[in-house]
């Protein structure tokens, strides 16, 4: 049972502390705040077999130029990724598609803007000897993104790199959280 | 010339330094600027 609603008077067993209070389906795994005039983050040891599945959230990261996040994952260093989607520029109708051929990062896996850039990811089997999906949307004071893309490596990686495409970037936080598997 | 600064964080140790890229560290992150993409190339806002 993934949910089970106590009532009053109920006695709180040690079992079903350990079972509820830890049910959640995303799990905290780490955070990160990004430095002043960076021009990448990088994450390592976040991803483990304890998890298959992981969402990676960002919030507040300001770039030194309007641009976009790349991301690698650790050791993933080939032309193994694909990403493939569109864009919008708020205030008018325009569906703009992005899909490059293969390259050594996501690209554009999340818009960078001058003011404000959040993005959210799904990421799915980092860590396993599979290959590897993501899909990501993001948003800037006047863009927005939606991408899915593919990773065709079967290696495991631990962490991954996440860089301005042009320059640098300051502040913000970068929080991973596993998926729950049972 | 001094090399980008990067922030380095470890999940386990919960470390989080900002510093120069190392060597690796510099020349992936030329390999991936040089290659792919450039503002041009990319959609930016």
């Amino acid at each position: 049972m993934a949910v089970k609603t106590f009532t009053t008077g109920e006695v709180l067993t040690a079992a079903d502390t350990n079972t509820y209070l830890n049910n959640g389906g995303l799990v905290y795994v780490t955070s990160t705040t990004i430095g002043t005039a960076v021009s990448s983050v990088t994450v390592s040891n976040c991803f483990s077999s304890t998890y298959d599945n992981y969402r990676i959230t960002l919030t507040g990261t300001i770039g030194n130029t309007a641009g976009n996040f790349n991301l690698q994952l650790s050791g993933i260093t080939g032309s193994n990724y694909f990403i493939g989607g569109a864009f919008f520029n708020y205030a008018n109708t325009t569906v703009n598609g992005y899909g490059p051929a293969a390259t050594t990062v996501w690209a554009a896996i999340g818009p960078l803007g001058t003011n404000y850039s959040a993005f959210v990811i799904d990421l799915f089997g980092p860590n396993l000897a599979d290959e590897k999906a993501m899909f990501s949307q993001g948003t800037t004071t006047g863009a927005y993104y939606a991408f899915g893309g593919s990773c065709t490596s079967t290696s495991a990686a631990t962490g991954f790199v996440l860089s301005h495409n042009v320059t640098s970037m300051t502040g913000g936080t970068l929080t991973v959280f596993g998926y729950r598997k049972a | 010339m001094s090399k980008p600064i990067t922030t380095y964080h470890d999940a386990i140790t919960g470390e989080t330094v900002n510093r120069e890229m190392n060597d690796d560290e510099f020349a992936e992150w030329q390999a991936i600027a040089a290659q792919y993409p450039s503002a041009e190339e990319a959609p930016t806002e």
